[in-house]
């Protein structure tokens, strides 16, 4: 009797471990392939049924978490020349744990590769608020004229990493500046699994920042206990947010909060505007306006700038956050604060994510347009306007 | 009649050169008052109905206060004249007839060797201007200043000599540094004009205008006061280092020895925020030549006699993004931290001008304004009658 039991236990574990046969690969990056800056990355299991959940981490940073296919997306690994090392982990509904890795490897000096995966955030809305249910069919996009193949379609809930950058100077004092930190104090409390932000408070300097953390706790103390004083240096600091953003991967986000234009910086908006253009992260601006304040573009002066100079730091602001794909969000009401930040963390969550190879890429640092549109009528489409060919 | 020949020009025939912010104080002082009024109610209250003869006895009894040493009680009996005669819902005529009635009390007294009356006079008044600030009587305020300050040139004008022009000039001048904010300054130019136009020499005065100027963009102007300023306290970093920038903005001409400038006020020997901001425009002037190989020499050069200077590390990071760089720029982006929290940035610093050593001024002022007292006292008697022959 014994015997017959091992082997009808030989027989069914047989079975059943034919019948789960997990399996994981990368399909991209493959192994030989040098990575830089934007990476699609595609994840194969099978078989896909039984697979419960797919993580994937870079570096030894969790990156995503898929539920179910398809298993792609697009991570950025910064610009410096360096191994990078991808692994996946597929848990079975049985809880069963497969996993797979990729390590990519450098460039030698005299090796030459194409990169260059252009990633587009869309935020498309029709009558009823945002619009949700388009398919990769649906959308089209032209880069300086010509139609591209789309290579990567996601939408919906895709982790971000924000900066938070609150203005503290001393125009916002009192209520302004309790009801900014509480805003911010909002968005980071609805930050989700992946998320992850930065928080930066400046005047004519930089007072706080924190690293970029998924900790809702750490990031939440640095928005205590802040007085506002000083003058105002937004140049500066939108230039020093896009710059840090650049060290991670994903989807990136600058969320400034401010009432005022800049007065203080050492660096024109004209500089920053081309880091934005080339940092590829969306900017969106909450700004604090007096109820009845009609002007939108302020009229004053300082030692360093003229009327004149600072309307056109202040277009070129505009022109920022506009080509970034972003939007400005006036409050003059500082109830509707909050909102403003529910709002913005919505649309976040509501965005299709669409990737291709650009057909006719020079590499000459020029600037290129693009234009997404979608084969339906009445929806409003808004997306970064371009990018640098380099 | 000695007296009467004094002031009578003066009452008269108020004509002085103007200063190029005068059209624009005094529109401005009468928007801001109306405003006032309709804010305060002030104009609105019920004044008593006092004829010219009760007003300057009542303005004498004043003075008589004042000349026993009493400022304080002399200051309590001025609230009360003053806002018994000024509350009705007109006024300015009020006003105008008010003015013209306590200088004639004082045209009175004066003769050619009683002059040194003015200084207490005009210095209780200088004291009744900031008390209607303290009582929230903007109305009233302005008046006093007026006063104050039209006493002042009569003073200067009519004595002559160094030490009234001195005495006035620092009165004006004071007055205008109280008044004195960066984002308006067209009522703290205003009188600083008027003090170097008594006192040229006074170098509250010209720096102010020169930072005035400077904030309207009119370079040039600026330049002239600064000049000024530095012909004769050529030690003076901050007034050479608003003179260098204004010179490198004027025109080509100007632009090298602001430059040479620029560069001397990078010594060791200069306070830290004043090296910093000529070290960055330096570097702001190369890269508008698009010398940008000279703008990263000095930046670096600026890095290292001022480590951790957040703004110049800012720009240093700037120049590496444009030359395409970005690693490094990065790398530098990495060493910015926060700053101590109280201590403003070099920019602002440069941009909020503030005088200084106010407070001893106005020391000085009281003591020789005491002065005056016992020929005041001599002039209204003990127990004289308190209307004077008109």
């Amino acid at each position: 009797m014994k015997s017959l039991s091992l082997v009808l236990s030989l027989i069914v574990a047989a079975v059943a471990s034919q019948a789960g046969a997990l399996e994981v690969w990368f399909e991209r990056p493959r192994p030989s392939e040098f990575v830089f800056g934007e990476v699609e990355v595609l994840i194969r299991a099978a078989p896909e049924e039984e697979v419960e959940t797919v993580q994937l981490i870079v570096d030894g940073r969790d990156v995503a978490l898929f539920d179910r296919p398809p298993f792609r997306v697009a991570v950025n690994v910064g610009l410096e020349n360096m191994e990078h090392e991808f692994q996946v982990v597929v848990r079975s509904v049985d809880g069963e744990t497969k996993t797979a890795a990729v390590v990519t490897p450098i460039l030698q000096i005299d090796e030459v590769v194409d990169l260059g995966l252009q990633q587009l955030y869309v935020t498309v809305s029709g009558l009823n608020g945002r619009v949700l249910n388009l398919e990769q069919q649906d959308f089209r996009i032209v880069d300086e004229g010509k139609r591209q193949e789309m290579v990567t379609f996601e939408r919906g809930d895709i982790p971000l990493t924000a900066t938070l950058l609150l203005d503290c100077s001393l125009s916002m004092k009192g209520e302004r500046l309790a009801a900014a930190l509480q805003g911010a104090h909002e968005f980071v409390e609805e930050m989700k699994a992946f998320d992850q932000a930065m928080v930066m408070l400046f005047s004519d300097r930089l007072l706080r920042t924190t690293e970029f953390s998924e900790d809702r706790e750490l990031l939440s103390r640095a928005l205590t206990d802040v007085e506002a004083a000083g003058g105002t240096s937004i140049n500066d600091h939108l230039f020093l947010a896009l710059s840090r953003l650049e060290a991670v991967q994903g989807r990136r986000v600058v969320v400034l909060f401010s009432d005022g234009s800049d007065v203080h910086s050492v660096l024109p908006m004209e500089g920053v505007l081309q880091k934005a253009r080339s940092s590829q992260a969306l900017i969106y601006w909450i700004q604090l306006r007096d109820p009845g304040e009609e002007s939108e573009v302020p009229e004053y002066t300082s030692s360093w700038r003229n009327v004149e100079a600072n309307r056109r730091e202040f277009k070129d602001l505009r022109q920022a956050i506009q080509e970034s794909g972003g939007r400005i969000e006036v409050v003059d009401n500082l109830a509707e604060l909050d909102e403003a930040f529910a709002g913005i963390l919505a649309e976040l969550r509501e965005q299709y994510v669409l990737g291709y190879y650009p057909s006719q890429a020079n590499h000459d640092g020029t600037w290129r347009n693009v234009r997404v549109r979608v084969e339906k009528p009445n929806l409003d489409v808004r997306t970064r306007e371009g990018y640098f060919d380099y | 009649m000695q007296g009467r020949q004094l002031l009578a020009p003066r009452i008269e025939s108020r004509q002085r050169p103007r200063s190029g912010f005068r059209v624009g104080l005094w529109l401005a002082v009468a928007v801001w008052l109306c405003t006032q009024l309709a804010v305060t109610g002030i104009g609105h209250g019920k004044s008593q109905k006092l004829g010219p003869n009760e007003i300057q006895s009542g303005y004498r009894e004043v003075l008589s206060i004042l000349s026993t040493g009493d400022r304080e009680a002399a200051l309590e009996a001025l609230f009360e004249l003053e806002t018994a005669v000024v509350g009705d819902k007109q006024p300015w005529k009020r006003v105008e007839d008010f003015w013209r009635l306590k200088l004639r009390t004082l045209r009175d007294l004066l003769d050619a060797e009683s002059l040194a009356l003015l200084k207490p006079v005009i210095m209780l008044h200088y004291e009744a201007s900031q008390m209607y600030v303290e009582r929230e009587r903007p109305f009233l305020a302005s008046h006093s200043r007026v006063m104050s300050v039209e006493l002042a040139e009569i003073y200067a004008d009519r004595s002559n000599s160094g030490a009234a022009r001195e005495f006035s000039g620092w009165v004006m001048t004071s007055l205008g540094a109280s008044l004195w904010h960066p984002s308006s300054v067209i009522s703290s130019a205003d009188l600083f004009f008027r003090a170097q136009m008594v006192d040229p020499g006074n170098p509250i005065a010209l720096m102010g205008l020169g930072a005035a100027y400077e904030r309207k963009a009119n370079y040039q102007k600026s330049i002239e006061y600064l000049s000024r300023l530095l012909e004769m306290e050529p030690d003076d970093s901050v007034a050479a280092l608003h003179l260098a920038l204004c010179q490198v903005r004027s025109n080509v001409t100007l632009r090298d020895e602001g430059l040479q400038t620029l560069k001397g006020l990078q010594s060791p020997e200069e306070q830290t925020w004043v090296r910093s901001i000529a070290y960055q425009e330096v570097a702001r002037a190369q890269l508008a030549d698009e010398a940008v190989e000279a703008a990263e020499a000095t930046i670096r050069e600026g890095l290292e006699a001022l480590p951790g200077d957040q703004q110049l590390a800012l720009q240093l990071a700037l120049i590496l993004e444009g030359k395409r760089r970005p690693k490094e720029a990065l790398g530098v982006i990495g060493t910015i931290e926060p700053g101590e929290a109280e201590i403003p940035s070099p920019r602002l610093l440069y941009d909020v001008w503030e005088p200084t050593g106010m407070q001893e001024i106005r020391v000085r002022l009281e003591k020789d304004a005491a002065l005056g007292l016992p020929i005041l006292a001599g002039k209204m008697g003990v127990g004289a009658p308190a209307e004077g022959g008109q």
